[in-house]
Formats: C-alpha cells, structure tokens, sequence
C-alpha cells in the first residue's frame, strides 16, 4: 500500500550573503539537506529539533508552500504538482497546515463561523446554508458551542482560538494536518487539552499529523514515531519511547537531557558545549561532532548515513552501536 | 563602501535625470511661453519670431535633445522673460529662501522634538493631550490660512511686524513662523509615537532594572533609539529646504525660490522652471542619501546586516 | 527561622485602566530566605512577573501598588526613588525573558556592561573594562575581550541571555529575580543556562527568584516552589512536597496536564475551562469554577492561606 504522504530525499537550498551588505560572499544555506520519510494514514510522525534545524521548511516543502531544490514529495503515491496550479489546489483539500500562534493566523475582523467557512467558499462547496451546518457541525467536533459561531477571534481565549484554527483546518475533511508548534503558545492546562483533542480527532477521523514541536514530552505523548532532525537532517528515527528512553544519537540523548523533569530529584544531565553552528557553515564530517562528547577522529571527516539499527530505528551516527543508550549514564 | 556609493550616486542622478525628463515634456506640452511672455494678442509675426528665437518651432524630441545636450555641459538655458542664464537667476534667489526655510527648519525642531518627547514621557498627561491637540492643529490648518491670521494679529491689529515684502529683518519672521508651525506639529507627533514604542521596549525595562535613574534611561537608552525613525522625517524636511515655502513665499510676497517658481510658471518660462525643479529634486535626493548614513551612523543593525534573504 | 533576605507581605496590585480599576495581585505574602532559590510557577497572566515588577517599582504610573516589601529594615513599597535605584541591580537584580530585545539595539555590550559598574561599583575606565571582561569570562562567554565591543544583534540569544546574566551579576547582588530565563532559548541552550545559574549561586550564595510557566525548570533549579493563580499564590511548599504530595487542587491538575517523557504513555488530564478574567474573577475561591472538588463554601469568599505543615502552605478550604 503506498504511504499517504512520502517524502523522498527532500532538499531545499537558500543563497545568502554572509556578512554586512554590500560586502560579504554569497553562500549555500542547506535548510533542508536530503530528508526522507513515509506517514501512513491515521498516524503521527512527530518532528523535533531546534530552532534552525529545518523542521519549519520541512513542513513548507510538504505542503508546496516552498518550492524543494531537490527530492520529492508524494502524496498518496502522486508527485506533489508544483504551489498555484490547479491540481496543486485541488490537494491542498486534502492538507492543511496549524500554526503557532492562532491569533496570527486569524483574521479578527471577521467572526469565528465565517472563518471556519470560509475553505469552502473558497473551493466552491456547498450552498451558504450548507456551509453554515458543516461549520457548526464541525465547531462541535472541535468542542466549540454554536454561540461562538457569531463571536471574533479576539473575544476569546488562547485555547479556544486554536480550536477555530483546527475547525477551520478540518471544514475541508483534510486527511493531514501539519502542525507547526501548534501547542507552544497555549498554557499548560490548556495544551493538554488541544493534544487530548488532537488525539481524538485522529481516532474518529483517520487524520495523519505532521506534527512539529521542541516539545519533546508532547511529541512522545501524540507520536508513533519521531524523527529528529540537526541542521538539515534526520539524525534519528523511530519509536518515541524507544528514542526518548534509550537514544542513539548524541544528539538526542542531549536533547532528551536537557528536558527539566517536573518531579523532585535531580537527575545528571549531559549539557552540550557551544551552540549549534550557523547553517551556511556546516561542520564538515557528521555536522554535531563540533558539539558531541563522543566524536572520534572518524566523525570529522566521514558524513555519517541514517542508517537501520538492529532494533529497528534509524539513526546516522559511526558510534550508535557502541554507545551507552541510558539517559542517566 | 565605494561599490554601495557609487550606486547610490547613480541612481540619484538617475532620478534627477528622471524629473526633469518628465517636468520638460508636461511643461513643454501644457500652454505656448509666446503667448504668455508676449501677450495673446501679440502680432503674429512677433510670435513666430519668437518661437523662432526660442527653437520652439522645432519637433519637441529634437528640442529636448538640445536641451539635455547643452544640459550635460551646463547651460541650462536663459531665461525667455529677461534673457539672462535660468541658472544665475534661481541662484540669485536661493539665499532669499534659505533665509526663511533654515530658520523654520531651526524652529520645528526645538519646538517638535521636545514636545513630542516631552508628551510621550507624560503620555495620557493633560500636556499629552494639550500637545496633540495643537499638533493636530498645527498640520491641518492650511499654511496659508495661518499666515493670514498671523498677518491679521500681528500686522493689521498689533502692529509689530510688517506683513509682506522683505525690507526689514523683521519681515522674514512671519514667514519663519507660518513654516515652522506646521513643521513642529508633524515633527511632535512622529516623536512621540517612536517614543512611545521605544519606552514600550523589554530593554527600557531591562535598564531600569539595573539601577539607572529614569533621566538617565531616556537620554541613554530611549533617545538613541527613538532617533531612528525620527530621522526619516527630519531627512524629509532637510529636502524641503529649497522648495516648501512656495505658498508662503506668495502669501508673504518674499521674493525667494518658491515666488520665482510660482511666476516663471505662470509665464511658461521654461528653463527658469526647469532649473527650479533640478535644484528641488537635487536637495530631496542628497537629503535621501544623507538618512542612509545617518542611519547607518545611529542604527548598528543597518551597519551589518548578517544573513540577506530568507529562511 | 533566619530573617528572611526579602520579605513580600500583602502585596497588592491594581491596574487603572482610565476606564476602570483592575486588581491583578491579591495579597501576596512570600518570604525569600539568604542563598535561597524559590520558584514562582503559573500560567501567563496569573501574576508571577508582576509581582517582582511591582517590588522594585518598575510597573510604571498606571499601577498602584500597595502592601509591603521588607528588604532589611526597609520598606521597598513608597521608598525614595533614590534608595529604588540603589537597591535594583545593587542588591536585587533582574534578568528577563527575552534577552536579546531586553539588551539596547545601539550600544555594545561592554557600554551596557560598564553601565552596571560604574552604578553599583563605582568602577571606570581601564578598572571596569577589567572587570567586565572578568564577568563574561564568568558566564561563559569565549574571548571576552572582542565581544565586548559587540552589538546584541551580533550574539545569539543564549549570548545576550550569558551577558544579562554577566550584568546582574556586576551589582553584586544578594537576590536575582529571573523571569522566565529561558523560556525563549532552544532546549540545550536552556540546559547551558540554567547550569550556569546554578554554578553561579553555588560560588556566590545568591539567592534566586525564578520565574517559570514549565514546573520542569523550576523543579531541578529550586528547592522551594510557589503556585500562583489569578494573582494569588494558592500553595507554597518544598520541591519535594509539590511534586510528590500536591495539596491544591490546581497545583494537582498542572501536574496531570503535563506529560511525561519516560515511563508508560498515560491519557493528559487536562483543567477545563480557562483562566477567568482579572476583572472578572469569581466571587470566592478563583479556581472554582474549574475545579472537580469544589463544593458550595468555594464560591463564597476566597480562601485563606493556611500553614498545613512546616513550609507547607495552601490556599484551599478542601486540601
């Protein structure tokens, strides 16, 4: 069966000038540097890195919204057609993106219900009274009362506006939301109300999320599988609680580290020296070995591949296999 | 640096260039300078010479060729009413302007910027609201109509100053006054409101946090930064030197740039115009460059703008 | 017990809007003892940032702040303006959440620095650039020397965040009120931070205040927490006693909000409802209308904070 969304060796490329205009050379800056992935329908892939690691392009790529310099993007087995054709409109029903910060991506002159229509009108669907009962209907899904329906986005509250983000996503019957940090700006009572909602949307739906987050402890909690990404690439792949409790990458392992845990007792945490370099400037040899404990001399020069391990997750280190896999070592 | 100045150099002369393309063709096709110069019921063999004299009798292409020739090597023309160069004519008459525009251009900044300062720091104050008030009045109340009024108060009803012609020093300060005002009002709003961004800044907080008295946050912190969009506006006026006293000029009969633009139009004599405008476009387009260094002098981030395009 | 280093009681705050008056702080009472590093966790809006704004006067005119804050022997709370500015920076200092706008865009690093030393230390000249250079050596910060001729915009943000922290530390001060320290930085460098905090506290025995909406942070770095909500501390206790045996019942829903990262995958209990409204909070206890255990005495007056156990306070008529 071919996977929903297929994302093959997925590149994309800026030129920059480095340095204080008009000085300064220009440069490659490799956003996205060959990513690869497959997300079947119903399930969750979730995205983590830092900021600058390619996730937020990544998910740009997947939708069009940027154009890839390399690779490609299948959904259900067909070649993404390129942003602003017909056909590519036509897919874009069945994709749609959630961001950050839902005020943003609201318009608040315009109430709630017509906002939630509004992907309708816009593809031609449905007479106006039509329209009307499939946005309440779907306001509902979204645990939203019809009274909100005549109300603006900013008379009401930050989890709230995020639901109208999520009916307005859904109107269409989408079968992937890309999630862009959907959770981050939201209170902590508050997110775990929009995950559990979430949660329940794909199990009555059959939606796949893309679902991008610095979170690590919202990705476990949404995820079937994670993908972990550092300047451009994937370094790790695979079950989140097998990645989270026992990383192979150094690099997950640090990230893992430096989640502060919400209980008494401190644990020893393994803190990374430095900051991640500036993208134009990649390390040459593995990318993380400026910053990893463990880098030998084989890392400085040889790019490490993602590459299967024996339990089955994927991970693009030389050493994965000879390096101590608990957190707390 | 020399690379950024060379072609900053060039498209400012491409814009000077630019202006007066345009401002020859409108001239040239808006009204005959015979008529006007020597009346409509002139004789027509005196039109015809003149046209003659002038080359108006030639296609206009080939007119505006000569024109942009004789340009490149610094003749500008003569003046079609007394014959003498356009070019010694408008310079005779620049100090008259700056006469009045400098100080005016003195007098909105002492009373602008520290108004707009001074409401900004007592925002919602009855000064705030009071400053405001008269700023609003100050730049929607025609020029004209000002000076009018200040003609009737100080020379038809006190008495104090004379109210047109340029004999006295004293007749330059009205003038000054009518130009000034409008300035200071425009110039007290725009401080204020990037005042008022600025305080609204985590690092104003952040620098009280750290001990410094308030004076010393705004003159240290606030002021600086509050001077950067602060400038685009004084850069404006800057280019306004030269040519924004045409309505005052007239109404207070100073016989400066703006009344000798206002006549040489009204007679269609072109190269006067012309000249007029080169200057105009001249001081808008030095004042223009003048803010990018400014900018780059006051702003650090406009000095090294990293990464160029985006993510 | 010691005297405390700074002592909060009854701290009110009240916004005058020009249309109407909004109390956003009820009453805090909160005691920070020497070296001691306190937590103050809640959601945005719950008061946490206006509470130490408010202490040190930095709220602006539109605030009216009433109460006391005992610094010493001296009241903080309509103290001169004169001992205000000798006490910020000096003795309690600050560092904010997003450390690269909280740094002015147009002067270098080393002037802000300087700034700091010369206020606090009377330094100047060669003497101060000495000292500054000692202090971003302090916090980490390589080839101290160049960077103090830098511009924010030319560090990172864990840089500017490394400098802020470098000019708090310039007023030698006895309390460093951090808010939310880390909150706009990526998950290592947040670790680089907070480390840092930490080893600087250690060396110094500064006490620390810090400021967090993620019980994570606050967890491995104090060794007290303080739970706000709706400009009311609701339960004071000690790490220990917070994550273990929460006593209010928000403190408790907070907890079964969050999800863990180790362990098996259990279903998020969230809190229903939001946060109510400043000016529009309940009559009695402000969680109320969110709580599963609220009975008919919860909506009639706020409840009082009751000491439950040495160091254990809650405000809460059922725990």
């Amino acid at each position: 069966m071919t996977a929903l969304l297929e994302v093959s060796d997925l590149v994309r490329k800026y030129d920059v000038r480095q340095g204080a205009w008009p000085f300064g050379r220009w440069a490659t800056l490799h956003a996205v540097d060959g990513v690869s992935f497959k997300l079947e329908a119903g399930r969750t892939l979730g995205l983590v890195g830092e900021s600058g690691c390619g996730k937020t392009t990544t998910a740009k790529l997947v939708l069009g919204l940027v154009p890839a310099t390399g690779g490609e993007v299948r959904i259900a087995g067909e070649r993404l057609p390129p942003m602003g054709s017909p056909q590519w409109r036509a897919l874009r029903r069945r994709m749609q993106m959630v961001y950050q910060d839902p005020l943003a991506a609201l318009d608040r002159r315009v109430s709630v219900g017509r906002q939630v229509m509004e992907p309708l009108a816009i593809h031609g669907i449905g007479t106006p009274a039509e329209r009307r009962e499939r946005a309440l209907s779907i306001m509902d899904g979204v645990g939203l009362a019809p009274h909100h329906f005549d109300r603006y986005p900013h008379e009401l509250s930050g989890g709230q506006r995020q639901r109208i983000v999520l009916a307005r996503a859904l109107v269409l019957d989408p079968q992937l939301l890309v999630c862009d940090e959907p959770i981050s700006a939201l209170d902590v009572s508050i997110q775990a109300q929009v995950v559990n909602l979430l949660l329940e949307l794909q199990q009555r739906l059959g939606l796949a999320y893309l679902f991008i987050s610095h979170d690590l402890r919202m990705v476990r909690q949404i995820s079937h599988e994670v993908a972990v990404m550092y300047l451009g690439r994937i370094v790790e792949q695979g079950d989140p609680d097998r990645l989270f409790s026992q990383p192979a990458h150094p690099y997950t392992r640090a990230l893992v580290s430096a989640i502060p845990v919400a209980h008494a007792g401190r644990r020893r945490r393994m803190v990374l020296a430095g900051e991640p370099p500036n993208p134009v400037d990649r390390p040459a040899g593995c990318a993380f070995h400026p910053r990893c404990p463990f880098a030998v001399e084989r890392c400085r020069s040889e790019m490490p591949v993602l590459r299967t391990l024996a339990d089955g997750r994927r991970a693009a280190c030389h050493l994965a296999e000879a390096l101590p896999r608990s957190i707390a070592a | 640096m020399l690379r950024y100045l060379a072609g900053r150099l060039l498209r400012a002369l491409l814009t000077i260039f630019l202006v007066i393309t345009f401002a020859f063709f409108v001239l040239h096709a808006s009204g005959d300078p015979a008529l006007m110069i020597l009346s409509a019921d002139a004789p027509p063999e005196a039109v015809k010479a003149f046209r003659a004299a002038w080359g108006l009798d030639r296609p206009l292409w080939e007119q505006y060729a000569a024109y942009i020739f004789h340009a490149l090597q610094g003749d500008l023309g003569n003046s079609m009413r007394d014959g003498r160069p356009a070019l010694q004519l408008v310079l005779e008459r620049v100090p008259m302007t700056l006469a009045i525009t400098v100080p005016a251009f003195a007098l909105k900044l002492a009373i602008g910027i520290p108004a707009g300062i001074y409401a900004a720091l007592h925002r919602n104050s009855l000064a705030d609201r009071l400053t405001m008030m008269l700023s609003v009045a100050g730049f929607t109340v025609p020029s004209f109509v000002l000076a009018l009024v200040l003609v009737l108060v100080f020379a038809v009803k006190l008495g104090w100053l004379p109210s047109a012609g340029s004999d006295t020093a004293a007749s330059a300060i009205l003038p000054i006054v009518t130009l000034g005002v409008a300035g200071a009002a425009i110039l007290a709003r725009f401080t204020r409101s990037a005042m008022l961004e600025v305080l609204g800044q985590p690092y104003i907080r952040a620098a009280s946090a750290k001990g410094l008295s308030w004076r010393r946050v705004v003159t240290e912190h606030a002021l600086p930064n509050a001077a950067i969009p602060t400038t685009t506006i004084v850069g404006f006026m800057v280019g306004t030197l030269i040519a924004g006293a045409v309505v005052v000029e007239s109404v207070f009969a100073w016989p400066g740039i703006g009344r000798l633009l206002v006549s040489s139009v009204a007679n269609r004599d072109l190269a006067v115009v012309q000249v007029i405008l080169l200057l105009v476009a001249a001081t808008m387009v030095t004042a223009n460059i003048i803010v990018d260094f400014v900018y780059g002098w006051i702003d650090p981030r406009m000095r090294s703008r990293g990464l160029v395009g985006g993510r | 017990m010691d005297e405390p280093l700074v002592s909060l009681k009854g701290l009110t705050v009240d916004f005058d809007t020009g249309k109407q008056v909004v109390r956003a702080l009820h009453g805090i009472d909160l005691d920070v003892g020497r070296g001691e590093a306190v937590g103050l966790v809640g959601e945005s809006g719950c008061g946490k940032s206006i509470t130490w704004l408010a202490a040190l006067g930095l709220l602006g005119r539109t605030a009216r702040v009433g109460g006391e804050v005992r610094l010493g022997v001296r009241n903080l709370i309509g103290a001169p303006v004169a001992e205000l500015e000798h006490v910020r920076g000096g003795r309690i200092a600050m560092i904010f959440q997003d450390p690269s706008s909280s740094l002015n865009p147009v002067h270098r690093i080393g002037r802000q620095l300087g700034e700091a030393l010369r206020l606090h230390r009377d330094l100047d000249g060669a003497s101060a650039a000495a000292e500054a250079r000692r202090l971003l050596d302090r916090v980490g910060i390589a080839d101290a020397g160049r960077r103090l001729n830098d511009y924010p915009h030319e560090l990172s943000g864990g840089m500017n965040q490394r400098v802020m922290i470098a000019m708090a530390l310039a007023g030698q001060p006895d309390l460093l009120v951090a808010d939310e320290p880390t909150t706009a930085l990526d998950a290592t460098i947040q670790a680089q931070i907070l480390d840092l905090l930490g080893e600087i506290r250690r060396d110094s025995g500064m006490a620390m205040v810090l400021i967090s909406h993620d019980l994570g942070v606050v967890a491995e770095n104090t060794d007290r927490v303080c739970v706000m909500y709706a400009g009311r501390i609701v339960e004071d206790a000690p790490i220990a006693t917070i994550f273990g045996a929460p006593s209010h019942p928000y403190t408790q829903g907070l907890l079964a909000a969050l999800p863990e990262l180790e362990g098996p995958r259990r279903p998020l209990v969230p809190i229903a409802g939001v946060v109510p409204e400043p000016s529009n909070l309940p009559p009695g206890c402000s969680f109320a209308p969110r709580c599963g255990r609220a009975i008919a005495d919860c909506e009639r007056a706020p409840p009082i904070v009751a000491r439950i156990a040495g160091g254990h306070r809650v405000a809460c008529i059922r725990a």
